[in-house]
């Protein structure tokens, strides 16, 4: 047997290491790496915040607009990463008219941010902003990873303003067995934190992130691209990938710790005992349809989490759907036989918009 | 001030610099310690899916131990020793980084 195994390591490393200068063949021929392509203009801001809207090529179809709104880690491009993978470019082409919060860089924000400047200044305003150009009084909120926390957050205090609310690879409960970055955070000390400086490099967590699967996110993925690399359509898609990755915006501080304090150690969403500017944080309030979309696989957010959302929501009002697929995989992922633009589309004209 | 970020005259913090010095240098043992136990309980799972294989398999040998690795990182950083840890070592290098800030 171990003849055998040193047959087939030996042929696994001949064949990388044959095809390693390859790679630089298929380099040459690569274009300028784009991601975020789907046409979009600027039609709001507020402080730091930038609303964008995408261009329908068409008129639109429903009068209800959809609003994004991501996570403050990494960039939304994840959801428009390339145009036969976009999450973004498949509800524009469905005939909505898709919205954007850029929530900017804390470096040159002119307010204080926090936990909520996010949900009662960028997101409020950014919904009030669309109700008042749109024919309609609530938009369908759709939330992405943290995006979908502060989505819920906001659907909870104001369920007037929201058509509906989906959440995407979001974390409810932060306190499930198998959630690394809770248990990674149990023991820091983020009292000390806040005598840090007003903003910290974003490129710090994507650090922590590799290093919760470093030899899935910093050999294999290297030795699959040097495996793949006469394919461009894969190379292309890898560098893509990476581009986004590496490309990690400037962080509040103090919104950090606060999200780490409330949910990440306290776990309050889920105990019901969340305040926001005063308010409790009820998710029972939500009257609206809501799906939430999670991937089986998930290694940042577990599954658990999202799916605890069922518990705190009306159950005439909520549907699930699992991928079968890891954190990003909701988003580009090729393995599910049906795109999450495609499930939140068609759940949008099921339930009526 | 001197290049190691001390003051010129630590006398007075002595104890605190040395009592958290060697809480942070335990973890700092404990995490590599532990990431080398974690190594070895893959490689040991490893071997035993190896020894396992018939003749007809031929698995992506690579992938396959990654696979192991992975998992037996994920199972330490879950730990609570773990944490434990990585808390003491973040906790001091952010006390450290105030304190250089403070005293430059």
């Amino acid at each position: 047997m171990n003849k055998n195994l040193d047959y087939m390591v030996t042929q696994e490393m001949v064949a990388s290491l044959s095809n390693l200068e390859k790679l630089g063949q298929t380099l040459d021929q690569l274009d300028q790496i784009e991601i975020g392509t789907t046409p979009r203009t600027a039609v709001f801001r507020h402080h730091g915040m930038t609303l964008f809207r995408y261009k329908n090529e068409t008129p639109t179809q429903y009068r209800v607009p959809i609003l994004l709104v991501y996570s403050l880690v990494n960039r939304p491009e994840i959801a428009d990463l390339q145009p036969d993978r976009s999450l973004i470019k498949e509800l524009v082409e469905a005939g909505y008219a898709v919205y954007l919060i850029d929530w900017g860089n804390p470096e040159v924000a002119t307010i204080e941010l926090n936990l909520e400047v996010y949900i009662f200044e960028y997101l409020d305003k950014a919904l009030r902003y669309l109700t008042g150009i749109s024919q309609s009084k609530s938009a369908h909120l759709v939330g992405l990873c943290q995006g979908g926390t502060f989505a819920l957050c906001y659907a909870s205090l104001y369920p007037e303003k929201v058509a509906s609310l989906t959440t995407t690879v979001t974390p409810i409960d932060f306190h499930t067995e198998s959630d690394v970055l809770s248990k990674l955070v149990r023991y820091v000390d983020f009292d000390l934190m806040t005598e840090l400086p007003k903003v910290f490099d974003g490129s710090i967590l994507n650090l922590l992130f590799l290093f919760l699967k470093p030899y899935s996110l910093l050999q294999l993925k290297y030795v699959k691209l040097i495996e793949n690399c006469q394919n461009k359509e894969y190379v292309e898609n890898f560098f893509r990938m990476e581009k986004w990755i590496f490309d990690s915006p400037a962080i509040s501080t103090q919104t950090c710790i606060e999200f780490v304090d409330l949910f990440y150690k306290r776990n309050l969403l889920v105990r019901e005992r969340l305040f926001l500017g005063g308010k409790l944080v009820n998710p029972s309030n939500i009257n609206t349809p809501i799906l939430n979309i999670f991937g089986r696989d998930d290694h940042l957010v577990p599954r658990e989490s999202s799916k605890a959302l069922s518990r705190l929501v009306p159950q005439n009002k909520y549907t699930e759907v699992e991928m079968t697929c890891g954190h990003v995989g909701v988003y580009v992922g090729k393995s599910s036989e049906k795109t999450a633009g495609k499930i939140i589309g068609d759940w949008l004209q099921n339930v009526g918009s | 001030m001197k290049n190691d970020g001390l003051p010129d005259d630590p006398t007075d913090d002595l104890p605190t610099v040395a009592c958290a010095s060697r809480k942070v240098l335990d973890s700092h043992k404990n995490i590599l310690s532990s990431s080398q136990y974690s190594i070895e309980t893959a490689i040991e799972k490893f071997s035993e899916r190896l020894k396992k294989l018939s003749s007809e398999e031929k698995p992506e040998v690579f992938s396959e131990w990654i696979a192991f690795a992975d998992d037996s990182h994920r199972d330490l950083i879950l730990s609570d020793e773990f944490a434990k840890n990585f808390g003491n070592c973040l906790n001091y290098a952010v006390s450290q980084m105030l304190y250089r800030e403070k005293n430059d």
